[in-house]
């Protein structure tokens, strides 16, 4: 992709700005598909996406998902009156859940930080849904497993846990 | 893929572990809360203000009246209001029946019981009302869904009546006393499920996964009739049954073999009113409070949905407590002994399984008093939306006050009548 693309329009109309990950990968997306970021949205208003935009705190691969995202969501944002979107919404349903259910570790966690940094909130909720999700009827123990955390409490602490607890989990 | 270093989940900023866990149910936001110390914070500005296990006021605030699934709760005890959020049938549009172990039983729309727990979110059908032994459904000459009630005190005196017919959501209103749970339905199919319905205050139970009621009839030493409160002993796995005349049975349904009862108190009273039930004190005496109620009229009518006008008898008339009688039951003596206070103890009463504590062990309840709410359905099938008593009750001044100053329940609405819980998650 040459820098010249930046400048580059297609058919809607809309100007392509390029977005370089912080591993040098350079993805061309459409204004509308990167305003979906409101990170990016700003920028654009701020005319400051000249010279391509630098994400240094976001991976390629995890860009290339992201993009992906911004990509199908785009229709989101069209006008309403579009007739074609009422199938897209199926389509659009079925590439989140295959999205959203394929996420582990941790590959999830960097997506939500970047959904984060990039302030896309559609993808922010979803990717921590996903993460309530993964906690779901689960114990303290199981959730720590999910998660590779350590249990950091002092026995003192997990007692006053337990005490402050104590009306929810006894009978 | 990146680097596959495993992520850190602990350095999870807390507004994006705010956006995780606000997801959560309340079960799973403890345990959330439980996992370690860089959670923890997140957690504690979500918590429940909930501190022990003293009830909760479950009602509908009138903030809320566009709202029909919000539910507010208030814990007197640590002086919090929330809002919970409850799954379908709207909180709005059931009737309340009955409360044990945090779990509701309520009547939906169309008369059928279930049991809630509010703060866990998790709700479990009961036998449909159809399948009691004298309600059956029918199709009215506009195609709607109707109910007759084949078993009616003029039935009974004369049987040349006919069934009365009933529209769906006016059925509950005038056939349930009140649901007593042996223990959480969460127990499955060891949860044994009361129910004292009209026409006189008959039993039915089921458990939980049962497909149909069964009727409690010819059992003996059990009279089929006059029961007006109930609640279970786990410590003897009996129900104890209190007639409107105050006589108590104990029931035992839990053998495979036949339900055994047994008289344990004889009738005292001449008359059914005013209404009667047991508290179980932490020392484990029983005892009898009896609720004394008058009318008054006040000058403005209670506003209601129009829809509703059948269901509002006068909507000047309010009910109220004038006087509570407290007795401790003498089983050896076979008598009624007046106490003169409530002592140290704590009691809250309604449409719940009456529970009574130690004010010591609840600072901030006030001993010697009774928190109440409203539970009378003799009342309230006519008066739908008249005015539900909330309030504490001073047995020394004998007059109803409310609950803090200023007033920590928010305007509540009539309907459905607000209710203790027990806070649990199971």
């Amino acid at each position: 992709m040459a820098a010249a693309a930046a400048e580059a329009t297609i058919d809607g109309g809309g100007k392509m700005i390029i977005l370089i990950s912080a591993d040098g990968k350079r993805f061309e997306v459409t204004e509308a598909v990167a305003s979906q970021s409101q990170l990016i949205s700003n920028m654009i208003e701020d005319d400051c996406t000249e010279n391509g935009v630098r994400l240094p705190n976001v991976d390629g691969d995890i860009l290339t998902m992201v993009v992906d995202y911004c990509n199908m969501h785009a229709g989101d944002a069209a006008a309403d009156g579009d007739t074609t979107k009422a199938s897209s919404t199926e389509e659009l349903k079925k590439f989140d859940a295959e999205l959203v259910q394929a996420l582990e570790n941790p590959v999830l966690f960097k997506l939500i930080l970047a959904a984060n940094f990039l302030n896309i909130k559609s993808l922010l909720d979803m990717t921590c849904q996903r993460v309530a999700d993964m906690m779901s009827g689960k114990t303290p123990e199981q959730m720590r497993e999910t998660f590779s955390i350590e249990n950091d409490f002092t026995p003192e602490e997990e007692a006053a846990i337990r005490q402050e607890n104590a009306w929810a989990f006894d009978d | 893929m990146a680097a596959a270093a495993a992520a850190d989940w602990t350095s999870l900023p807390d507004d994006i572990l705010f956006l995780v866990m606000r997801q959560l149910g309340i079960p799973d936001l403890l345990n959330a809360g439980a996992v370690c110390s860089s959670w923890r914070p997140t957690y504690s500005s979500l918590r429940l203000p909930i501190t022990d296990k003293s009830p909760c006021l479950l009602y509908s605030c009138d903030a809320d009246a566009d709202d029909d699934d919000v539910a507010t709760v208030y814990s007197p005890s640590s002086g919090a209001t929330f809002k919970l959020r409850l799954p379908a049938p709207a909180f709005r549009r059931r009737y309340m029946v009955g409360s044990d172990h945090g779990w509701v039983a309520t009547a939906d729309e169309l008369s059928n019981l279930q049991v809630i727990n509010p703060l866990s979110g998790v709700q479990i059908d009961l036998p449909p009302v159809t399948e009691l032994y004298h309600v059956a459904s029918f199709t009215d000459d506009r195609g709607r869904l109707m109910y007759s009630n084949q078993d009616n005190w003029m039935r009974r005196h004369d049987p040349q009546w006919l069934p009365v017919p009933y529209h769906p959501q006016r059925l509950r209103l005038f056939l349930y006393y009140r649901v007593t749970l042996s223990c959480s339905p969460s127990a499955g199919s060891e949860c044994i499920v009361l129910l004292l319905h009209r026409p006189d205050g008959e039993l039915s139970f089921a458990r939980v996964g049962d497909r149909s009621w069964t009727r409690l009839t010819g059992i003996e030493n059990l009279p089929e009739t006059g029961y007006r409160y109930a609640f279970y002993n786990k410590n003897d796995r009996l129900f104890y049954l209190l007639n409107c005349l105050g006589s108590i049975h104990t029931l035992d349904l839990n053998g495979p073999s036949s339900p055994v009862a047994s008289l344990i108190f004889k009738e005292i009273a001449l008359w059914d009113n005013p209404n009667k039930s047991i508290a179980v004190t932490p020392r484990g005496d029983m005892l009898q409070v009896w609720r004394c109620r008058d009318p008054r009229w006040v000058d403005t009518p209670v506003r209601f949905p129009l829809e509703d006008c059948d269901d509002v008898y006068d909507p000047c008339q309010e009910l109220y407590t004038d006087e509570i009688l407290l007795f401790k039951v003498d089983i050896d003596g076979q008598k009624l002994v007046k106490m003169d206070s409530l002592e140290d103890y704590v009691l809250f009463m309604g449409f719940n399984s009456s529970v009574c504590l130690s004010a010591k062990d609840f600072p901030n309840l006030k001993a010697g008093c009774a928190y109440l709410a409203d539970d009378a359905y003799e009342e309230i099938c006519v008066n739908k939306h008249t005015w539900r008593e909330l309030g504490i009750w001073n047995f020394k001044s004998e007059t109803l006050e409310s609950f803090g100053d200023p007033p920590s329940v928010l305007p509540w609405l009539n309907w459905p009548p607000p209710i203790w819980i027990t806070p649990s998650i199971y």
